[in-house]
């Protein structure tokens, strides 16, 4: 008998979910997903994500149980043809879009786009809110389901006036809006007949926001700034731009630089806030997650996908050498294979290495960096017989949310 | 060895019993450590709970019941009683005959989709756009067109009195045809012999068409032809297909492994101009109309002869392929249905077109 199928544990006041995956497998089976998703033009990504889905949640175990997901294929097939009929006269009004705009029916064309981009933005956060619900109603542990009350309107309803406000004060109120929503979405997960709770606020994160946002307005400010002066002066922004100071470009460049780590950092202390927030009964949650491991993964993918990339480009270049620029066909034809073999890395090769480094890095470290104590309160929880729904997530197929 | 130990979830609460578990009959028989049963599954409704993964610890399921088994050791006494451990209708496990069946109906779905209901939804879409509207987007496609090639140093040709003789033949074609739009034609200086029609009655020529000409009756006739998309507001059609046809494989492919990449080139490939339909019914009512002005048309298919001996590669795409119908059954339609024998431009008048870019 194994240990960890014993439930000796159980007198344990604290827990660590165990992430039980291994690498090779989990690399093997996007493999295998991504060339079959590739040969099908699409169509098999909906029996990818369920295969996925599978593996990820088989292992991540709590309390010696692992995760169960029950949701089929077929159901995501399902929603996907729903959505079909809802999204195709809105990708074709988006085509009108691109033919009338240039037409010089200006006004006909600004109203169409802000009505698309209007119509995308509801049925993100709605698409989002029945992801969440189909995943929850697919999702059991020790045979109990878990589950998403609420209404995906009250969630836009919410998620609109957080963005507007958001706008309002040029991005500041973001951690707020992020903390504000994802308490509604927790408050209305439950696990059997108990529903999660939470609490914490936006303020926990301000620091780490400033840290992303004050670097941008300064550099921002600057560049106005002496844009303003130079313009002034000169009367000629192109002619400054050519004698800018050096200083210009050393605080744009080293904002731009520092964007990808500040942001990171916030979205850590994010994670930490929004797991550290959550309640279930007398259980509190803890969340460890390293930044500088999040980041140590980051730098390792971003390595890896470097270097499989540049002998590919290396050969292009030197397989092209000689060839005009404009020549396309005769680039085609003497580049043929680094072309081919560039088309394949970036279609299979780079989603591969990211999903095997870092979103594998991702799932375990988001699991086993978190703890749960008086775990006991989800095994007092009992089942609850409610209407699930029957198809799941086209929105969020066709919108391209959830990431897997 | 018959019986067993693990532990249990009954599916109404998240609690774990420690169980010995039996095989009783055609049933196994699940009872608590006090020897109270908490659950008979009859052996054919055992499954595995996760269909993919079947390594120890092995986890059951009665099937469609929340209830769960998870079995201590590797189970093999009581998984081999058990006849249906993975449901035999699941996708995996489908004959290849089935396959085949599925595939040829979405296949033959998608492409009615794209050859039937797509082009047909498109020309209901472009006779709701009112010709004010095509002609306004006209104008700016031009002016897009004509700065493309102005970024490749080729500008429009302005020759008053060359655009003054093509203006007279084109009019009396556009009123024949009964043309919503007025049509504007431009002459951009490039060493290429061809000429498009865009929305809106805008119709471009390049130059290399005037060199390649034998005689100004050849050009009198591509111009009835490009006319002739203009009046069946072909240009439109075909850009409100393309949106289309981009935006339904944009959601079909996804956006998963370069699906965007994939779209653009799907798209591209499955409409890259007029159909064959189109072509056809173009040199048709370019016929007619020059018919009906007694202007003979012969010269247009002569002229289609020689651009097809001149590109010997079109013979090389099999005719069904290729969107465009042969050159030369184009050119043998044509001459069966022409009938007119005036000329559209005096030996003088075709001299000053022809010299209108040098």
């Amino acid at each position: 008998m194994e240990s960890e199928t014993a439930p000796a544990a159980t007198t344990s006041p604290e827990f660590t979910p165990e992430f039980t995956a291994r690498r090779g497998a989990f690399a093997s089976l996007l493999l295998t997903n991504g060339l079959l998703t590739l040969l099908t033009l699409g169509i098999y990504r909906f029996w990818a994500r369920t295969r996925l889905r599978r593996f990820l949640w088989r292992h991540v175990r709590f309390m010696g149980d692992p995760l169960e997901y029950t949701g089929t294929a077929g159901e995501l097939f399902l929603g996907f043809l729903i959505v079909l009929a809802v999204m195709f006269p809105l990708g074709a009004l988006y085509g009108a879009i691109d033919v009338l705009a240039p037409s010089g029916v200006r006004a006909v064309g600004v109203t169409l786009e802000l009505a698309y981009y209007a119509a995308i933005f509801v049925l993100l956060q709605i698409g989002f809110y029945r992801m969440w619900r189909y995943r929850m109603s697919r999702t059991l542990w020790r045979g109990v389901r878990f589950g998403l009350d609420g209404s995906s309107w009250q969630y836009l309803k919410l998620a609109t006036g957080w963005t507007i406000l958001t706008l309002c004060t040029l991005g500041l109120a973001y951690p707020w809006m992020k903390v504000d929503l994802w308490r509604y979405q927790v408050q209305h997960t439950r696990f059997g007949d108990t529903a999660f709770d939470f609490s914490g606020s936006g303020r926990a994160l301000l620091p780490a926001w400033l840290g992303v946002i004050v670097p941008v307005a300064i550099v921002g400010g600057l560049m106005i700034h002496i844009g303003q002066t130079a313009a002034a002066a000169l009367g000629d922004v192109q002619a400054f731009i050519n004698n800018a100071p050096v200083l210009f470009y050393v605080a744009a460049g080293v904002s731009i630089l520092m964007l990808p780590f500040t942001f990171l950092h916030y979205r850590v202390r994010q994670v930490r806030v929004c797991v550290a927030g959550m309640r279930f009964g007398p259980a509190r949650f803890h969340s460890a997650l390293s930044y500088w491991r999040v980041l140590a993964s980051c730098a390792v993918t971003f390595g890896l996908v470097v270097a499989a990339m540049t002998p590919a480009v290396m050969w292009l270049e030197i397989a092209s050498a000689g060839v005009p620029v404009d020549n396309v066909a005769g680039i085609l034809s003497s580049a043929a294979v680094p072309i081919a073999l560039l088309f394949l890395l970036t279609l299979l090769g780079v989603p591969l290495i990211v999903g095997a480094v870092f979103g594998f890095d991702m799932a375990r470290q988001l699991v086993t960096s978190t703890t749960v104590d008086d775990a006991q309160a989800f095994e007092a929880a009992t089942q609850r017989v409610s209407d699930a729904p029957r198809f799941g997530e086209g929105l969020a197929d066709a919108l391209d949310i959830g990431g897997f | 060895m018959t019986t067993g130990t693990g532990y249990f979830n009954d599916g109404r609460s998240a609690r774990r019993f420690r169980v010995r578990v039996d095989i009783d009959g055609a049933d196994v028989r699940i009872a608590g450590e006090d020897g109270r049963v908490l659950a008979r599954w009859p052996l054919a409704d055992v499954r595995y709970a996760d269909p993919a993964h079947h390594e120890a610890p092995v986890r059951l399921v009665a099937a469609g019941s929340d209830e769960r088994l998870t079995l201590d050791g590797d189970g093999a006494w009581l998984l081999t009683r058990c006849p249906d451990l993975v449901p035999r209708r699941r996708v995996g496990g489908k004959s290849l005959r089935t396959w085949i069946v599925a595939g040829a109906l979405a296949a033959l779905s998608m492409t009615g989709v794209f050859l039937v209901l797509i082009p047909s939804a498109a020309r209901w879409a472009v006779s709701m756009v009112p010709p004010a509207a095509e002609a306004a987007l006209g104008v700016t496609t031009r002016d897009q067109f004509v700065g493309f090639f102005a970024r490749l140093g080729a500008g429009v040709c302005v020759a008053p009195a060359a655009e003054k003789l093509l203006a007279r033949t084109v009019d009396e074609l556009a009123a024949v045809m009964e043309s919503p739009f007025k049509i504007q034609v431009s002459v951009i200086r490039f060493p290429i012999a061809n000429a498009l029609a865009l929305p809106g009655g805008q119709v471009v020529v390049l130059s290399g068409l005037l060199d390649k000409a034998e005689n100004g009756d050849e050009i009198a006739g591509v111009l009835a032809h490009e006319i002739a998309h203009v009046v069946r507001r072909d240009p439109l059609h075909v850009a409100v297909k393309r949106a289309g046809a981009a935006a339904l494989i944009g959601l079909v492919v996804g956006d998963v492994t370069g699906g965007f990449l994939l779209s653009g080139l799907a798209s591209a490939a499955i409409e890259g101009g007029y159909s064959r339909d189109a072509e056809r019914a173009a040199d048709l009512l370019a016929v007619a109309a020059m018919n009906a002005l007694g202007l003979t048309a012969r010269p247009l298919a002569d002229f289609l002869d020689a651009r097809s001996k001149a590109s010997p590669v079109e013979g090389v795409v099999p005719e069904f392929l290729s969107t465009h119908p042969s050159s030369e059954r184009r050119a043998d339609e044509i001459r069966a249905a022409a009938q007119g024998s005036r000329r559209a431009f005096s030996p003088y008048e075709w001299q000053t077109i022809r010299t209108m870019c040098r």
